[in-house]
């Protein structure tokens, strides 16, 4: 990073603090600070949506993501835009109607207390770790990019965020993400152009997509049906939309973005537009990964994208190997290199023949090399075990500290933080928000000045904000984040999800009986990460269907808990 | 920007700014969705 990067990152991040408590400067009650005073606009609303649910793990991660697996992660995103629509008809006007701060408030208007403590407290504990995961993603760019350890850069991260998250509430987390999310906006379409630009001159963008395309990277539908295969449509069309439905409808983080809007009207459309818009963009994103991989297939590249492990190898007994290793894959891309020539040239000629020929070479060449790609990772792990081996969240950051020119790299970074904090600052303004409203404000302090809980709202926002950092510090060996956070959700997701289906569509269902069948789902969720190798979006369908099926089951006639709910909101 | 608290109005009966009704946005949304699925698989097909 030169000077202008560093300009721009830090012009950036002071932008984004200075603003973000300027504008929750006025919070001088409970509504102004965790629901802004309902006063968003419908376009504010939406990128907040998008900006909360993209953190910089999607900036980071995704794109390496299409690397080393291809565009397939964009049927994740397919049951999105119907859980939206589903969200719209139902919770928007529901919750609005109740005047809730918090989606858990709405359970115990439902059925009772215990069911409203169940659910908020499985989403203190999932968003509380996932969080943690969102302050190391930058953490990582940093102390990849200066040598930082990474514990330091952690704390850094997580305090900027915390200081104007806790000063300006959800004014400050609405607002900011607005400018967060068209930053992360301009610096993505900028980064695509300029990757394209880093192509051979004889090479077209047709062709380098074409080379995307027959070296399995464009692989971004998948109509097969298999439970074990972890993206494909199915999984996408009917996990995707369990898990969207779960994350949009009942996490806080998401649920207290569209609770600030000014009108029902405004709430849905913000949601409806992240509902068009978030396929898309992910495949943008996706994208981009494809053509690092294609400029990569032109140039020499490291047969491991972790600068600091590789490094740790080559001070260590096996740096021989390793160094073997880099010598036989620097062969092999240049093996590559001359298939791919061989293969565009034929396709120029419009020889298929020769072109298959030529493919065909080039596919058995790529598996010799990701063969030796994965004996590096293999000393990687071995020479600290500490590590997993999984380099997939350095790749991107590699290409764009080789290959961008001065200032773009600062703004790619300053998209990174954008990223990170936007999603960062409104997970802990919902982790603030559930401890206050459903426990603190529930069990200890009914009746309190609003002052007083805008204070301890300001406390709480700050002690989560120190346990996501001190959760971070263990971030580093759990692989792709970008997976991590989805598993780590599809675990907990699916049966809060149950418990908020009971409660929308389901009358004759009384708070035991969903009590006792979420904590059955959640076992049911257990076993299956546990004992089995179901692909982690068929969690949430799990989670969800055992959980309305067991409340249900528990509600039967002729049992205690059978009888009618006394107080129904949706009838 | 500046955020203005609009006329309130019954909640949930409020008609959309536009397209007419609430039916014809969640429309285009489902079938924006159904768009882009074709389209990723027509994408998939010819480039693999």
């Amino acid at each position: 990073m030169r000077s202008l990067d560093w300009l721009v990152l830090a012009a950036s991040l002071v932008f984004i603090v200075v603003y973000g408590v300027w504008k929750g400067r006025r919070n001088r009650n409970l509504d102004g600070y965790l629901l802004a005073d309902r006063s968003m606009r419908w376009y504010t609303v939406a990128f907040s949506i998008m900006a909360t649910q993209a953190s910089a793990i999607t900036f980071i991660s995704t794109p390496g993501q299409a690397y080393v697996d291809g565009m397939r992660f964009v049927q994740f995103y397919f049951g999105l835009p119907l859980a939206m629509v589903v969200l719209s008809i139902t919770a928007v006007p529901l919750y609005r109607k109740l005047k809730v701060y918090t989606a858990y408030e709405y359970l115990e208007h439902r059925f009772d207390v215990k069911v409203r403590s169940l659910a908020a407290i499985l989403f203190l504990v999932q968003r509380g770790l996932a969080t943690g995961l969102t302050i190391y993603a930058p953490a990582v760019v940093l102390s990849v990019l200066l040598g930082w350890n990474l514990h330091v850069t952690n704390w850094v991260i997580g305090v900027l965020v915390i200081i104007y998250t806790a000063a300006g509430g959800t004014k400050a987390v609405s607002h900011t993400n607005f400018w967060q999310m068209v930053i992360v906006l301009g610096g993505l379409f900028t980064t695509l152009a300029i990757a394209l630009t880093r192509l051979p001159e004889s090479v077209s963008f047709t062709e380098a997509v074409h080379v995307a395309g027959r070296m399995g990277k464009l692989n971004a539908i998948d109509f097969s049906f298999d439970l074990k295969n972890r993206y494909n449509f199915w999984s996408g069309i009917i996990g995707g939309f369990f898990l969207a439905l779960s994350y949009f409808g009942t996490d806080q983080s998401q649920v207290g973005r569209y609770l600030s809007g000014q009108s029902v009207t405004q709430s849905r459309l913000g949601l409806l537009f992240n509902g068009m818009v978030k396929v898309p963009m992910q495949f943008v994103i996706l994208f981009i990964g494809a053509m690092v991989f294609v400029v990569h297939q032109f140039n020499a590249t490291p047969i491991h994208f972790n600068p600091v492990e590789t490094k740790r190898v080559e001070a260590s007994a096996r740096a021989g190997e390793f160094r073997t290793l880099q010598t036989e894959y620097d062969a092999l891309g240049e093996a590559k290199r001359v298939e791919i020539q061989a293969m565009l040239e034929a396709r120029r000629a419009h020889d298929r023949t020769a072109e298959a020929s030529a493919a065909t070479s080039l596919d058995s060449i790529d598996a010799q090399a990701l063969g030796v790609r994965m004996q590096a990772r293999e000393i990687v792990r071995e020479v600290n075990p500490g590590s997993n081996g999984n380099d997939v969240n350095y790749i991107f950051l590699s290409f764009v500290l080789a290959s961008l020119p001065v200032g773009i790299i600062g703004l790619v970074m300053a998209v990174v933080f954008a990223a990170s904090m936007s999603s960062t600052a409104s997970a802990l303004n919902a982790l603030a928000s559930t401890t206050i409203v459903d426990i603190y404000q529930r069990f200890w302090r009914r009746v309190r000045s609003d002052r007083h809980l805008v204070v301890v709202s300001k406390v709480a926002t700050v002690v989560w904000g120190v346990l996501a950092i001190l959760f971070a510090e263990f971030a580093n060996r759990l692989g792709s984040l970008v997976e991590a956070v989805n598993i780590l959700g599809s675990l907990f997701y699916g049966t809060i999800l149950g418990i908020f289906l009971l409660a929308f569509y389901v009358k004759r269902v009384r708070g035991t009986a969903v009590f006792l069948g979420a904590i059955a789902g959640e076992i049911a969720v257990v076993v299956c990460f546990v004992a089995t190798d179901i692909s982690f979006l068929w969690y949430n369908v799990v989670g969800c269907l055992g959980t309305i099926a067991c409340a249900i089951v528990f509600s039967l006639p002729g049992g205690h808990l059978g009888r009618p709910e006394a107080r129904s909101v949706t009838s | 920007m500046n955020e203005t608290k609009q006329q309130a109005t019954p909640e949930g009966e409020e008609e959309p700014p536009f397209g007419g009704s609430w039916r014809v946005l969640y429309a285009i949304v489902i079938g924006n969705l159904v768009l882009l699925i074709l389209l990723f698989y027509a994408f998939t097909k010819a480039f693999s």
